[in-house]
C-alpha cells in the first residue's frame, strides 16, 4: 500500500456518514482529512489551510456557487473535483464552467474513492 | 467593405445541422470555414489561425464510440487551440466528461436543447476567450 504523507484532502458535503467513510480511508492512506458538511465552514477552512484536494459534492457547491466560484478563480495549486450522484451532462457542463478540475460520479465505495482520489493526486493509493 | 467579427470553423458531419450552425454564425457576422470529416478539420486548423471551433463530437454517426470531434482538437497544441463550443447530439457522461477535462472545451450544448441565440452567446464567448489568450490576458 502506498502511503502519501502530508497531503491535505479537504471533503465537503454528502452525508456525515460518508464524510466519516471517507475520512478514515483516506487518513488511513496518510492523508491529512479534514471533512465539512456545508460551504462555508470549508471555504473559511481553505482560506487558511490551502489543501491538494479539494473533494465537494456537487450539490453543496451548486448551494452556495458565488463562493466556490470565487474560490474556483484562485485556488492556485489545489485540485477540486466535484462529485455528482446525478448522470446528466448538464452537472458536468456546470460543474467545469465554474472553474473545478474534474467531475466525477459519486464513488459508490471506498475503492472507488481511492481510485478517485488517485487519479486526481497522479498516484496510487492503496 | 463588410467586417467580420471572426473566423469559425465548424466541423460537423450531418448536413443539415452542418447548414444550420454555419447559416446562424454567418448571419451574426463571422466568417466560417466548414467541414463534416477528421481530415479536412485537421487540415483546416493546421493552415488557419480560427478564433473558435464549433464541433460535433461523434463524426461518424452510427459509432457509438466515435469522438473524433474532440480529437481532431489535439491537432492544436492547447495552448494555441482556439475555444471550442461542443455541439452533440449524444451528451454521454464520459464524452462530455473527456470534452472539457482532455479537450478544454469552453461550452457543450445538446441538439435536442439548441437554441439560436443562446449558441451564438457561446460562440461570442468563445472567440473572447481566444482573443484575450492570444492578446496574453
Amino acid at each position: 500500500m502506498d502511503k502519501i504523507v502530508g497531503r491535505r484532502i479537504v471533503i465537503v458535503g454528502g452525508s456525515e456518514r460518508w464524510r466519516n467513510s471517507c475520512f478514515d480511508i483516506l487518513t488511513g492512506n496518510g492523508f491529512d482529512v479534514a471533512a465539512f458538511a456545508r460551504s462555508r465552514q470549508a471555504l473559511e477552512h481553505l482560506k487558511n489551510a490551502p489543501a491538494d484536494l479539494v473533494l465537494a459534492e456537487f450539490v453543496e457547491v451548486k448551494s452556495a456557487k458565488t463562493q466556490w466560484k470565487d474560490f474556483l478563480g484562485k485556488k492556485g495549486k489545489s485540485r477540486v473535483v466535484l462529485l455528482s450522484g446525478s448522470t446528466q451532462y448538464s452537472v458536468i457542463v456546470e460543474c467545469f464552467k465554474l472553474g473545478a478540475d474534474d467531475c466525477i460520479l459519486k464513488p459508490r465505495g471506498m475503492e472507488e474513492l481511492a481510485r478517485a482520489v488517485g487519479e486526481a493526486l497522479g498516484t496510487a493509493l492503496g | 467593405m463588410v467586417q467580420r467579427k471572426g473566423l469559425i470553423l465548424i466541423i460537423e458531419d450531418k448536413p443539415d445541422w452542418l447548414r444550420k450552425l454555419a447559416k446562424a454564425c454567418e448571419k451574426a457576422g463571422y466568417s466560417v470555414r466548414r467541414t463534416d470529416n477528421y481530415d479536412k478539420a485537421a487540415s483546416l486548423l493546421t493552415q488557419h489561425d480560427f478564433d473558435a471551433i464549433v464541433a460535433d463530437i461523434r463524426l461518424v454517426d452510427w459509432q457509438e464510440d466515435n469522438i473524433q470531434g474532440l480529437q481532431v482538437l489535439g491537432v492544436v497544441p492547447p495552448q494555441n487551440r482556439p475555444a471550442t463550443v461542443v455541439v452533440t447530439a449524444y451528451p454521454n457522461w464520459d464524452h462530455v466528461r473527456l470534452a472539457f477535462k482532455d479537450y478544454q472545451v469552453s461550452d457543450l450544448m445538446v441538439k435536442s436543447e439548441f437554441k439560436t441565440p443562446t449558441f451564438l452567446r457561446a460562440v461570442a464567448k468563445a472567440v473572447g476567450t481566444t482573443r484575450a489568450k492570444r492578446s496574453g490576458q
